[in-house]
């Protein structure tokens, strides 16, 4: 009994049927006038070869070019013997979100499962199986298993994640497990994704198709932000923006094939969770739809003791921070988050009073300022910036230098700098108000309120659906092992074999006599 | 059309005629009748009246008798060309064209009077009776003016003919009549026409090359036949062919008719006078 690992092939099938319809209606009859038909009508009266049916018996290649087409259908449909040893076999399911993708009502990992099944089917008794699943996690779904029930009930529990599916480390694994056994295993990866592996054999689930997905989403006070790609031709979308679960603006967008177009909507005042969703059904409809929680930043206060124009300035550009003035003498007096205090040194400390930096006696700066590789000193560059003078800074962890001194230092706690802001070019430069916002995202870093927790984006990745392996001509395709003995190349062998003997019974010269007519002869007179 | 060397060797021939000829005026046919010719024909015995001028003075000193020579009386022969100008005759004109020339030339050098009818769909169009070598020009501004066309049954078309003098006929055609040469060759012999044959074919038709499947059109009944170009067909075609000009051929000598087949793709003027002396025409 011959089964086939591709019978999706089987349409080839046809290809013999085609060959005698197109022996039947190859002739294309070239129009000649001749001045009278009299004589062909008189020799052709009794001669049945031009009847279609005679024509066919009176060609010889015909089965020869029927049996060739025949098992070269044969062998595409991959022909094996069923049965053989049992071995292992190692089954990967790619279940990351694109196999939730839809064609024809089912969804790509609906389609691997059948073909799954198809598969085992085919596997010889007493096979050992390992299911996989292939996920951003790899997770072994049975090991080993002879029991086919258990492997069918642990395939068909399978089910699609909305993140993409590390398949590489899936197949590292089960690669892993293969070198474990002595007699080997085969791998097969049930994926929409292209395995360039050789070792593996990949089973296409799915097509392309047509997706849009909500790419991007932000929600603050009053507002909604969204992004819409368009994984497919160009269309336009209704989108539905809900505020806590009610709908608070609906739009339509058109987005151009292959882009992405941003989309802006108005919530109201205190709303927690806002949603966005496209309303079109398309080919996957996890990531049609998502979730951001309203940010709604910490207001911070920073309590400034001395008149500085230019840090005040620097410090205003976090919107989230209040600057208030307070007194030197007594800056505890003033609740805040941050303290900048003094001239020379400036400290910026969360607890004031309370210090680890020393300062020595100011001198003259005979070298350029320059930054140690620090946080704070990140996107500085400190071009043509001057010093006229300092007092080094001990303790903490220097993040400016002028010569060997630090000129500036830091804890996780406070920050010193050891120069008048007056002595210095620096808060003319675009340097200070990087370095001010450094300092400020050390000590006192952008807090959020509460937000409740929602569902990550799909990856884009996953939610281009069209991105399926090079080969993938529809769902399903790509061949399915077996364990049976493959017949496949005995196949190609006899096709090659009748074609040679087509090739060379067309070049018989009783053959090719038929091809010209050269009726009549010259009649001596 | 016919070049002047050509025409040059035609002088040299007559155009032979079995029967005696029958016409009005002299000519160079040798008649029934005994005349004044210079063509010898027997001798006989002297009677009073008899012209004194025709005795043989050479019998009488041989045999002391008065014997007469007879003369055969030279009257011109009545010379009919049927052109058959169907459509079917396109494709070989030039070759029918220069056969009725050379008959036409013959029977113009001859002494005889020259007709030619061109048989077409209705009405036939008939050249004035020609004589003498100078109206071979006149010939050929008939036979300018015959273009073939239309269809039309070639035995119909000659059954229509009327006024046709007794004497020599010479039907150029290429025969593809389904019923058969022998309704046409026994109306003519009925109209005691002396008639030959010349049968006219194309390359084509004689040994049809053809190539792979092919619709061919009836250029007269605009009929379709699908050929398909195997070893079987021309064979079948061959046979067909063998048949066709085995039945013309065999209706004419049935009939004592000389018959000649002209191949419409060879060389009219190297293959012509061989041709004409193998089927009596000339003699």
């Amino acid at each position: 009994m011959i089964a086939f690992a591709a019978p999706q092939f089987a349409w080839m099938l046809l290809i013999p049927a085609a060959v005698v319809v197109l022996y039947l209606l190859r002739r294309k009859y070239v129009p000649r006038q001749v001045p009278s038909a009299f004589l062909w009508q008189k020799a052709l009266r009794d001669h049945a070869a031009n009847r279609p049916l005679q024509r066919l018996r009176k060609n010889l290649l015909l089965p020869v070019q029927l049996l060739a087409a025949l098992l070269l259908a044969l062998a595409l449909m991959q022909p094996y013997i069923p049965g053989g040893e049992a071995g292992r076999t190692i089954l990967i399911f790619d279940i990351s979100g694109s196999m939730q993708a839809t064609s024809g009502g089912k969804t790509r990992l609906d389609e691997a499962k059948a073909r799954a099944e198809e598969l085992l089917r085919g596997l010889p008794a007493g096979e050992e199986i390992t299911v996989l699943a292939a996920g951003e996690d790899t997770r072994q779904m049975t090991l080993g298993s002879r029991d086919r029930e258990e492997v069918r009930q642990a395939v068909l529990s399978l089910a699609c994640e909305n993140g993409g599916a590390d398949l590489e480390r899936a197949v590292s694994l089960a690669e892993a497990i293969r070198r474990e056994e002595e007699a080997g295993a085969r791998i097969v990866v049930f994926s929409d994704s292209y395995i360039p592996r050789s070792a593996v054999t990949a089973v296409n689930s799915g097509a392309g198709e047509e997706n849009r997905a909500v790419s991007a989403l932000t929600a603050e006070e009053g507002r909604v932000y969204a992004r819409i790609a368009n994984y497919g031709s160009d269309c336009t979308v209704t989108l539905a923006c809900l505020a806590d679960g009610n709908l608070a603006e609906a739009k339509e967008l058109s987005i151009p094939a292959g882009e992405t177009a941003g989309v802006t909507f108005a919530i109201p005042e205190g709303t927690v969770l806002a949603e966005v969703e496209i309303r079109e059904a398309d080919a996957l409809a996890a990531d049609n739809r998502a979730a951001a929680a309203v940010i709604r930043p910490v207001r911070r206060t920073v309590a400034l003791t001395d008149d500085s124009l230019f840090l005040e300035s620097a410090l205003k550009v976090r919107q989230d921070l209040t600057v208030v003035r307070t007194s030197g003498e007594n800056p505890e007096g003033t609740p805040a988050d941050l303290y900048v205090t003094g001239s020379n040194p400036v400290v910026f400390t969360r607890y004031p009073g309370e210090t680890v930096f020393s300062f020595g006696e100011e001198q003259e700066a005979k070298a350029s300022l320059a930054a140690e590789n620090t946080p704070l000193t990140a996107g500085l560059t400190l071009k043509n910036v001057t010093l006229r003078s300092f007092r080094p800074v001990a303790g903490g962890k220097a993040m400016l230098r002028c010569g060997t001194e630090a000129a500036a230092a830091y804890t996780d706690s406070e920050v010193a700098v050891g120069f008048d802001l007056h002595d210095t070019n620096l808060p003319l430069k675009y340097d200070f108000p990087v370095m001010i916002q450094n300092i400020l995202d050390l000590l006192i870093p952008r807090q959020a309120s509460e937000a409740p927790e929602t569902e990550p984006l799909m990856p884009a990745r996953e939610s281009d659906v069209r991105a399926v392996a090079p080969d993938a001509e529809g769902p399903g395709s790509g061949a399915l092992p077996h364990g049976g003995q493959d017949l496949t190349t005995w196949f190609l062998i006899a096709f090659l074999f009748l074609l040679i003997a087509e090739f060379l019974l067309a070049r018989q010269p009783w053959l090719r006599a038929g091809k010209t007519a050269k009726g009549g002869k010259r009649h001596a007179r | 059309m016919l070049s002047d060397s050509f025409l040059a060797r035609l002088d040299a021939m007559r155009l032979a005629v079995r029967g005696r000829a029958q016409g009005g005026a002299g000519g160079s046919r040798r008649s029934a009748k005994l005349g004044s010719s210079a063509e010898f024909s027997d001798y006989r015995e002297y009677i009073p009246g008899d012209d004194i001028r025709r005795l043989d003075w050479n019998a009488l000193a041989r045999f002391d008798k008065l014997f007469v020579k007879l003369f055969m009386e030279e009257q011109e022969s009545a010379v009919t060309i049927l052109l058959d100008g169907s459509v079917s005759m396109a494709e070989k004109w030039d070759t029918a064209r220069m056969a009725a020339e050379t008959v036409g030339y013959l029977a113009l050098t001859g002494g005889d009077r020259l007709k030619v009818v061109f048989l077409q769909e209705g009405e036939p169009r008939v050249s004035p009776v020609l004589s003498g070598r100078p109206a071979y020009a006149r010939l050929e501004q008939f036979l300018d003016m015959c273009v073939p066309a239309g269809a039309g049954s070639l035995t119909e078309n000659v059954q229509h003919l009327d006024g046709l003098r007794k004497g020599l006929c010479f039907l150029i055609s290429d025969c593809y009549v389904p019923e058969g040469m022998d309704g046409i060759l026994d109306f003519l012999r009925y109209c005691r026409q002396e008639t030959g044959v010349i049968h006219v074919l194309s390359a084509f038709e004689l040994a049809p090359e053809l190539d792979g499947a092919v619709r061919l059109t009836d250029a007269e009944t605009g009929e379709k036949v699908d050929v398909l170009a195997d070893r079987e067909t021309a064979e079948q075609y061959r046979q067909a062919l063998e048949a066709f000009l085995a039945d013309v051929k065999g209706s004419c000598f049935q009939r004592e008719a000389p018959y000649l087949l002209l191949d419409g793709g060879k060389n009219f003027e190297e293959e012509m006078i061989p041709l004409l002396a193998g089927s009596g025409i000339i003699g």
